[in-house]
């Protein structure tokens, strides 16, 4: 399984914001700043709503399980 | 790690696990599926999580490579019976357009399936462009078009060129409003 590498949080917190910075200037050249937004605007909407979805209790049922057999085990 | 913080952990990861999940399968009974295969298997090799990179993104790689390997057809399948976002749902209101979950999705559902990916990867799991490029194995300026590609498509699809200026009204999410200052 391909892992990702450890970076320090630092850093990436200050590449992160440099990459922003970069991106922005190459997706004005795709889309205008307002449409920019709109669709910003958007997919934050979009995201937000489904991150925030009910979760179905299956699912901390499940991880209990696994942690109740990985008990038994030891 | 002790089985109980891993547990925990990983409770935390749920929410952008399944919404990844949703989007990205555009099925609730897929994604669903998806993510309890995602959270078995990363229980069974909690051993490879390196402590100290992101375990987000660690759980997303599993996921993501649960998907195009065991699910990516399954998807395509149930797609039509099991249309996710279903409902009508605005995302945003306004007089010129009234834009909801469903036409997000199936804008979303147009793209190319690597572009989709990337688009939902730093949006839904918001995960540096770092390691979205580490979990899809691919160079950093390659997640940055691709992103960009997605991004100019999906305003494409969505229609965005034709709409001139749209109110944004937060209650229609019920989630806490993000309200950008107009740009002067």
């Amino acid at each position: 399984m391909a892992l990702p590498a450890s970076t320090s949080d630092h850093m990436r917190q200050i590449e992160k914001q440099v990459d922003v910075e970069q991106v922005d200037g190459v997706e004005t050249a795709f889309l205008e700043p307002h449409i920019q937004e709109q669709l910003g605007r958007v997919l934050r909407s979009f995201c937000d709503d489904l991150i925030h979805q009910p979760i179905p209790d299956k699912f901390v049922a499940l991880l209990a399980q696994l942690e109740a057999k990985q008990r038994d085990k030891k | 790690m002790t089985d109980t913080a891993f547990g925990e952990q990983m409770v935390a990861q749920i929410p952008y696990l399944r919404a990844f999940a949703i989007s990205l399968s555009g099925s609730y009974s897929v994604a669903d599926d998806l993510v309890q295969d995602t959270l078995v298997k990363a229980w069974s090799h909690a051993d490879s999580f390196e402590p100290g990179t992101n375990f987000r993104a660690w759980l997303v790689t599993i996921l993501r490579n649960t998907y195009f390997s065991q699910y990516r057809k399954r998807s395509r399948e149930v797609q039509d019976s099991d249309n996710v976002l279903a409902e009508q749902i605005p995302v945003k209101g306004g007089q010129e357009s009234n834009v909801t979950m469903q036409d997000v999705q199936k804008a979303l559902d147009k793209l190319a399936p690597e572009h989709r990916e990337i688009l939902l990867m730093i949006g839904i799991t918001e995960l540096s462009y770092e390691e979205a490029a580490q979990v899809c194995n691919i160079a950093v300026g390659t997640v940055k078009s691709r992103l960009n590609r997605a991004r100019a498509k999906l305003a494409e699809h969505l229609g965005l060129n034709d709409v001139r200026e749209i109110d944004y009204d937060p209650t229609m999410t019920g989630i806490a409003a993000r309200k950008s200052t107009k740009a002067l």
